[in-house]
């Protein structure tokens, strides 16, 4: 099925000259630590903790309502930092989804309310479905299937996911338009 | 041992040094009944509400709900509460005390009477009202602890299904993790303490 | 995205006659077929850790018996197992269940490499039943190695070398008995019986996922971590031409194709543009549907809904359209019939949104299916490509083929 037009309103949303979306009603500390590759939108009560570390999203992402991204924390011979967290492009991230990981990669869909925990990585073009927990320390090839509690592989993802992800997300980013009365083609 | 009989004598002597506490280190004006020690960093976005006690080197994120408009939250020392973790007490007027160097992880939800010392409590965890856990425990992400369960020390709550398991691996303390904390927060966001006595100063 | 957009509920039909959403399916270039799962090779090309992303060639892995040499997972809920440092001496240790190495009583170990797990208690009398055969083996073919070819140039020494004899014999005989001491068969040992199972078993219970990730503990030892198994990299083949249908890039990590023939490329892609409203008998229903076209040369479709046994009655004239390519820059598509401008809802750069009218009778409320047949033509230069690869007569390349595929809407 196509993705359908979602019409928001302006003024609930701000745009940024590199075409990010973002609703003002989220939770974002230390923006001069976060960078967002461009097309990205970022719904209401999202919370990045770029106060913890820097954070980087790449383009043509969605982060849906009320998600949490946090970067994890490495303690490395007695010394704790807190690992920078890079989200690739193409990525879905659904409702609700806490996101504890230190990589997730390229055209990777995560389902609503997973929880990925501390320092897991997810490799490109793989799905989380919805209620997964991942747990610290985790890494999944690419094109896995990842479901349950505790997470584990159960499939693969078709090949052609990176170009269906691509098409899905250009899609969602072109039929998000501002409410205008007028409608147009659909 | 009766675990009721042991819960109540927990309660009664953390009770009485916590009176003294609040004798000696009085911060806050009367009107409030929220005192919250010097070392503690709690971010102003949190929401405390009621008769709150919280002794030094905690961490509070932002969006933490401390609810104690039932009954009193005491609170020990070097917590770490993130975003969005609700203590809220819904006894009647009966205290609920957290111990020592506990980790309340995102989302977690905290109704129990009693929280011991070196817990970690997962990711949208649950416990209900009327439970109590010991030391060195471990809630898993998910997990639920059921009302009038009382666990033992050192016992692991994982899985979709509740299990329990008795560990010998404790907890990592989160000294190492507060360190770095109460270094970068105050950089980054407006601090509870000096919002509240620049506000009653005035 | 599969889940996204929804392919779950359209359908092609493989050239094997089974049923598949889009994204499932290949096709070969040089057969003209779409091919599915089921007929189509699947071969591994690499074998790797899934867990550090470490390449090992068939014969390294076979030594290594497929488990990877430094992953480990929890034997008690099967999770990842993170070293952790104390010390300067690591035990491992499992976030979830927080199951670690001490309580295996292992002491912790100053490197994280091979960590023990658990050893088939015959391995070393198999391995040496193992070497005794093998030894049998030559023996028993030294007389036929003898025979085939050491026999003539045996018997021409002999000849010229009177007091070589001696050492050829010599030979012979070191060859056919050589020095090893024979096995002891033991006694066949009496199976336990129940009473003493019973006696010797421990509290603790094994649950079977733990059973089955190692087979041979009994209950009363201690679990100890267990290694990751190896996992293979597909290579997928059609199984009528041999010819190669996908294979990834080098390297284990790659999400890149060198070569990559999915049916989206080739075939036009259909999807309901928008849910379908409910279906009430007698009434005529809209269906909307959109026409994408993902290869890389224009295309001329025809699509004719079938209303056959078990499908919905769609009452449209066969619809014809034109549509460019992903790739061409102008965008303007021509090609459009007028008459039929009424099911043409909207026109994009290569994508056509169609209307089609569907009448759902009495036993179509259960499961409406709408039967669609594509007949659509590729551009010749498309199969020049196998002409250079001598699939094709060089008469035959350029002449536009008609291809056609059927699909199934399920409409619930």
């Amino acid at each position: 099925m196509d993705l359908p037009i979602v019409y928001y309103n302006e003024t609930e949303w701000a745009k940024t000259h590199t075409g990010n979306k973002v609703n003002k009603k989220h939770a974002i500390a230390g923006t001069q630590n976060i960078v967002i590759a461009g097309k990205t939108l970022i719904e209401e009560g999202v919370t990045i903790r770029g106060d913890l570390a820097t954070v980087k999203i790449g383009k043509f992402c969605v982060l849906k309502a009320r998600c949490d991204i946090r970067p994890c924390l490495k303690i490395f011979s007695k010394k704790p930092t807190m690992c920078n967290v890079i989200i690739g492009d193409y990525v879905y991230i659904d409702e609700d989804c806490i996101v504890n990981a230190a990589q997730i990669f390229a055209f990777v869909h995560l389902g609503a309310r997973a929880v990925l925990g501390n320092g897991c990585v997810i490799r490109e073009c793989s799905r989380v479905l919805p209620d997964t927990v991942v747990s610290p320390d985790a890494v999944f090839p690419p094109f896995s299937t990842i479901a349950g509690n505790p997470a584990r592989v159960i499939g693969t993802e078709p090949m052609c996911t990176e170009n269906l992800m691509t098409e899905a997300m250009t899609m969602y980013y072109d039929n998000f338009v501002p409410r205008q009365g007028a409608t147009l083609v659909p | 041992m009766n675990a009721e009989y042991l819960w109540r004598s927990i309660v009664e002597s953390v009770a009485r040094s916590n009176l003294i506490f609040r004798k000696k280190v009085h911060i806050m004006t009367d009107s409030s009944r929220v005192s919250i020690a010097t070392s503690t960093i709690v971010c102003v976005e949190a929401e405390i509400k009621g008769e709150v006690i919280i002794k030094e080197g905690c961490v509070v994120h932002p969006h933490v709900v401390f609810d104690a408009t039932n009954g009193p939250i005491y609170v020990g020392e070097n917590n770490i509460f993130e975003e969005f973790a609700v203590i809220r007490n819904n006894s009647e007027g009966q205290p609920m005390i957290i111990g020592d160097s506990n980790i309340f992880q995102v989302h977690s939800k905290c109704s129990a009477k009693y929280v011991g010392s070196r817990n970690v409590i997962g990711v949208h965890a649950h416990l209900e009202d009327g439970c109590s856990v010991s030391d060195d425990c471990s809630i898993g992400p998910k997990c639920r602890v059921f009302s009038k369960q009382n666990l033992e020390p050192s016992v692991a709550v994982y899985g979709p299904s509740n299990s329990h398991r008795v560990t010998s691996t404790p907890n990592l303390t989160p000294t190492l993790q507060l360190e770095f904390l109460r270094k970068i927060l105050p950089s980054y966001h407006h601090l509870y303490n000096k919002k509240k006595v620049t506000a009653a100063a005035q | 995205m599969s889940a996204l957009l929804q392919y779950g509920k359209i359908k092609y039909e493989c050239s094997c006659g089974k049923w598949r959403t889009l994204p499932d399916l290949f096709f070969c270039r040089h057969c003209f077929k779409i091919k599915c799962d089921d007929c189509s090779c699947r071969e591994i090309d690499a074998i790797f850790c899934p867990r550090c992303l470490d390449t090992s060639s068939p014969p390294e892995a076979r030594l290594k018996k497929h488990k990877c040499t430094s992953c480990n997972d929890c034997p008690n809920c099967a999770n990842v197992l993170s070293a952790r440092v104390e010390n300067e001496k690591y035990y491992l240790h499992c976030h979830h269940c927080r199951w670690s190495t001490r309580d295996a009583k292992q002491e912790d170990r100053e490197s994280n490499k091979s960590w023990p797990t658990k050893e088939n208690p015959v391995t070393n009398h198999l391995n040496e039943v193992t070497a005794y055969m093998k030894r049998m083996e030559v023996i028993e073919n030294a007389p036929k190695d003898l025979k085939k070819g050491k026999g003539k140039a045996w018997s021409a020494i002999h000849l010229k070398d009177k007091f070589g004899v001696q050492q050829m014999v010599e030979k012979r005989r070191k060859a056919m008995v050589p020095e090893m001491n024979p096995l002891k068969a033991h006694d066949p040992t009496e199976a336990p019986t129940l009473e003493e199972e019973i006696e010797n078993r421990s509290n603790v219970l094994r649950s079977l996922d733990q059973i089955i990730m190692q087979p041979l503990t009994n209950s009363n030892e201690l679990l100890l971590p267990v290694k990751v198994p190896l996992q293979g990299r597909v290579m997928v083949r059609c199984d009528e031409c041999e010819r190669t249908l996908v294979k990834r890039d080098f390297g284990v990590a790659t999400y890149k194709f060198k070569i990559s023939s999915f049916a989206r490329e080739f075939i036009p892609d259909i999807r309901m543009s928008r849910p379908v409203g409910e279906l009430k008998i007698g009434e005529t229903a809209h269906v909307f549907l959109s026409v994408t076209n993902l290869s890389s040369s224009p295309l001329e479709l025809t699509i004719t809904p079938q209303s056959g046994e078990g499908t919905i009655k769609c009452s449209n004239e066969p619809i014809q359209l034109n549509l460019p390519s992903s790739k061409s820059i102008d965008s303007a598509a021509g090609g459009v019939h007028a008459e039929q401008s009424d099911v043409i809802v909207f026109r994009q750069h290569n994508r056509v949104g169609l209307r089609l009218d569907v009448v759902p009778t009495e036993s179509d409320l259960t499961s409406p299916v709408l039967d669609l047949l594509l007949n659509y033509k590729q551009d010749g230069s498309f199969s020049i490509l196998a002409a250079s690869e001598k699939v094709l007569k060089p008469e035959e390349s350029g002449v536009d083929r008609i291809l056609s595929a059927h699909l199934r809407i399920n409409l619930s």
